[in-house]
């Protein structure tokens, strides 16, 4: 049915129950930087206690209740909360709405030529469950015992026994009802990914024509198809047990403070284990694709050439899907696995890091020769590689089952995992706002500001993370609530905790210049015109904003996403729809 | 409508009509064939062989299967790999652990829960 | 002003052979047969691990013939589903009527076979929680009924409501009821499962 609306749609429904791909672009924007702040701030409080642990929070210390902090003073319990709910928001509420949800949203229908997804109302549909889902999240903060505190992971049984209760409000049943929310969205999300690129793309607009970015977004519409089931069927049988007294993850003979519980047991802790990082692993992916995507297209454009090895980034980019599989019990090297399983998953890990390294290499290469502009987005984008690769290294000596012994639940995860999604996916987002900023509101943001913003968070985010991954190689445990303090192994290193925790707050004021910018250039910012970036790809071939529909008829595509300085050719980009002799 | 195409429909339905009954008639089978056989392995095969007989013959005939292209089948096979890489890895590796594999502990047997 | 539409709603691409809303029922599907397929592995692991003699005969604890019969109702009902779009293709308006109708019916006396036998387990004191082989019944033909009952409001709004859309788009209305019916199919393809290995093993 023809979307062609004559008529003026009421408010509400043009705004806030739109069935327009870019509107509900924009409403995942919006929703998940508020909760990427949200988030951002219970690290701040986290950081606050690894830097003086046991001291009272100055000035909003009050503020807390006596359940989560005794006059200012930070209990475990309400530490565990923090580290807990910052993971599970920062991922499931904050990175992947922004990079599936908002920029995948908006951006893919226009970079294939489409007047919208395939499905507009099942889009609708699928934020509106986001939505109350993230909000359920939050609002298990308020109940009695507080929010989930068995880290995003919520491993059997402590997830199960921490806050016991047959009711919905505990915090971790609540965290299981969110998850269930947030899952079933990112499902019909990733229906109507995948549909659309597969039937909408328009004419001449062959597989190998397509953006990268339209490669990242489907092969991570797949990994979210086919991995969050599991989980999802694994947060019911955590629920049953919770709620219904099964147990499926409750093995017979448990003892709980000298009490024996009173299940039926029969069940395996393990079995979580497995269902969980069925889905995790692949989440991981789905955190790094779209941003390599990102990067993808901010590099070509702004070095004037194309992409190098762009067969080689699409090739790599679905095995890396693929593998992604195959891979997830090396999250649980030291649970007891034999020799066998071990080595499998060894064997698969180090398999899956060569197409992220060709991927990364790619990127790389394409920048030699090129002329490069330094704008914002670039540099976002230049700033990206370097840190994932340090993310991608240190994670070779995880992936491999020996130096894992000795580096498993330490801070060298964490400064790992910050690194890939911290410095890289978070700093591709920034790139990606910056860079589609002109297509939404017709303005540009402030260079200045721009700078001020990445060269600021560059340093941080180092200074944050970097002394992780030296604690890590000390032996200090992560999810320790008082940061290491009462090991003698940790001594040498406290002193990193303070260090850490001033970079975390100095990071949090670098954002203001762009939380500022952001809007500011909503209103103020340099006017420009429609494709003020010199782009080749379709997203720049609208009006600005796109209208309703975005294309008058659907547009045909004459030859690749990238002819930027093709020899002959008048202009340093060929657009893709441009007809031949323009 | 064309006369046909209301022929070729009808061709259909008795095609579907036909299935039905198959199908209708192996799951009576695998109840009977439950019935006959012990509690052992064996059990457990014959009853997943009928169904996955009826599984293919819904597939087949309800789902339209074989016509639907090859992107459809390539995503099931693609699915159907996942799914076995789920259920066989998971097994296997508790299979393999150190000490006792597959060590889910018996329920217990005190305080009035006992399984059946 | 007017702008270009949403292509391949009822007609089909012609490099995929597909129109989008099938695409769409069979990607669902796949993530369905996940979903799942995670409970099987999880039933498949914690029998297999159970040591011997703890695991209950299926039908020991349950009613086979009665989910016999009910499993006639499911496939019937599928079978229905089927002639309903058979129906739709011939234009017969009164077959089709006929025959969703009888679809959502036999759903909705699966669905209260389903919760008699649920209450039948009560009245004897067999709850989720009495051991793990009972705890994944329910949760299983729990899940799969929720299912179950998803495919019954949509048909039930396709038979009703949504039926209105045979006199202005008959063709799309035709392939709504194909997506419809792969749904259902797939909802009674579980159960061809789920019934041997919780009642016949």
């Amino acid at each position: 049915m023809s979307e062609a609306h004559h008529e003026e749609l009421p408010f509400w429904r043009k705004y806030i129950f739109s069935i327009d791909h870019k509107v509900i672009g924009i409403q995942y924007a919006l929703t998940s930087l508020v909760f990427l702040f949200f988030g951002f701030c219970l690290m701040m409080l986290m950081r606050w206690q690894l830097a003086y642990p046991g001291q009272p929070l100055p000035l909003i210390g009050e503020w807390f209740s006596d359940e989560s902090m005794v006059g200012g003073r930070m209990l475990p319990e309400f530490y565990n909360q923090l580290g807990a709910m910052h993971g599970t928001i920062m991922v499931f509420m904050g990175v992947v709405p922004l990079a599936v949800g908002a920029f995948g949203n908006y951006v893919l229908p226009l970079q294939i030529g489409a007047p919208d997804m395939a499905f507009p109302k099942l889009n609708m549909a699928s934020y509106w469950i986001f939505l109350p889902g993230g909000l359920f999240m939050l609002a298990s903060f308020f109940v009695p015992g507080g929010a989930a505190q068995s880290g995003w992971t919520s491993y059997a049984p402590l997830a199960e026994i921490t806050v016991p209760g047959k009711t919905l409000f505990t915090g971790q049943t609540m965290w299981l009802v969110g998850m269930v929310f947030l899952i079933t969205s990112s499902l019909l999300g990733a229906v109507n990914f995948l549909t659309t690129t597969i039937q909408l793309r328009a004419d001449g607009l062959t597989w190998m024509r397509l953006p990268f970015f339209v490669w990242a977004q489907f092969v991570t519409s797949f990994l979210l198809l086919l991995a969050f089931p599991p989980l999802e069927a694994a947060g019911i049988l955590q629920l049953m047990d919770r709620v219904a007294g099964t147990s499926f993850f409750l093995p017979s003979g448990l003892v709980v403070s000298g009490e024996p519980l009173q299940v039926a047991g029969g069940g395996s802790a393990l079995l979580w284990q497995h269902l969980f990082w069925f889905l995790a692993h692949p989440e991981v992916y789905v955190l790094i694709l779209p941003a390599m995507g990102i990067v993808g297209e901010i590099i070509a454009n702004n070095t004037r050439k194309p992409l190098w090895g762009y067969k080689s980034l699409v090739y790599s980019t679905i095995f890396l899907g693929f593998m992604s599989f195959l891979v997830w019990a090396h999250h649980m090297y030291l649970t007891g696995m034999g020799t066998a399983i071990n080595a499998f998953f060894q064997t698969t890990t180090m398999i899956i890091s060569i197409p992220s390294v060709i991927i990364l290499s790619a990127l790389l290469i394409s920048l030699w020769g090129g002329s490069i502009r330094f704008n914002t987005p670039m540099l976002f984008a230049l700033g990206f590689l370097p840190m994932f690769g340090i993310g991608g290294l240190t994670g070779l000596p995880l992936g491999l089952s020996t130096p894992d012994i000795h580096l498993h639940d330490t801070y060298y995860v964490i400064g790992h995992f910050h690194y890939v999604v911290a410095p890289g996916t978070i700093f591709a987002l920034f790139a990606g706002i910056y860079f589609w900023f002109p297509k939404i509101t017709g303005r540009r943001m402030s260079e200045t500001l721009g700078k001020i913003h990445f060269f600021g968070s560059f340093a941080m985010m180092n200074g944050i993370f970097m002394p992780m991954l030296w604690q890590g190689l000390a032996g200090v445990s992560r999810r320790l609530w008082d940061g290491g303090v009462t090991y003698a192994h940790a001594q040498e290193v406290l002193p990193l905790n303070k260090v850490m925790s001033y970079s975390a707050w100095t990071l949090a004021l670098f954002q203001l210049p762009f939380i500022f910018n952001l809007f500011w250039s909503i209103w103020k910012g340099r006017k420009v015109d429609d494709n003020p970036w010199e782009a080749t790809t379709l997203d720049w071939a609208t009006p600005t904003p796109p209208p309703h529909g975005n294309f008058e008829t659907i547009p045909v595509v004459y030859r690749g996403p990238y002819e930027y300085s093709t020899p002959g050719h008048i202009t340093d980009f060929f657009p893709q729809h441009q007809p031949e002799g323009a | 409508m064309s006369a046909d195409h209301t022929a070729d429909v009808q061709k259909e339905v008795r095609l579907y009509i036909a299935v039905f009954a198959a199908v209708a008639i192996l799951t009576l089978a695998n109840v009977a064939a439950s019935y006959m056989t012990s509690r052992a392995i064996p059990g457990v095969t014959i009853a997943m062989m009928i169904a996955a007989v009826n599984a293919v013959l819904v597939a087949r005939y309800f789902m339209h299967l074989p016509s639907e292209g090859r992107i459809i089948r390539m995503v099931l096979g693609i699915t159907a790999l996942f799914f076995v890489v789920l259920m066989l890895l998971i097994v296997f590796a508790m299979a393999n652990e150190q000490g006792a594999p597959l060590q889910v502990p018996p329920p217990v047997q005190e305080s009035g829960h006992h399984v059946s | 002003m007017s702008s270009a539409a949403i292509r391949y709603i009822d007609s089909v691409r012609p490099d995929t052979g597909l129109y989008n809303g099938k695409l769409g029922v069979w990607l669902f599907l796949a993530s369905e047969a996940m979903l799942f397929g995670a409970l099987f592995s999880t039933y498949a692991l914690l029998r297999v691990g159970a040591p011997a003699g703890t695991w209950p005969v299926g039908a020991s604890v349950l009613s086979v013939p009665l989910a016999t019969v009910n499993t006639m109702f499911l496939i019937s009902s599928t079978v229905t589903m089927l002639l309903a779009w058979a129906a739709c293709k011939t234009r017969d308006r009164a077959k089709f009527k006929l025959y969703l109708g009888l679809t959502v019916l036999l759903g909705a006396v699966f669905l209260a076979v389903k919760l008699f036998e649920y209450n039948l387990k009560f009245h004897h004191h067999l709850y989720p929680s009495t051991n793990t082989f009972l705890g994944l019944y329910f949760t299983m033909t729990g899940l799969h009924g929720l299912h179950v009952f998803g495919g019954i409001v949509v048909n039930a709004y396709l038979w009703g409501p949504g039926s209105k859309m045979w006199d202005t788009a008959p063709d799309q209305f035709t392939n709504r009821i194909e997506t419809a019916g792969l749904y259902w199919h797939f909802v009674d393809l579980v159960w061809i499962f789920l019934f041997p290995v919780l009642y016949l093993t």
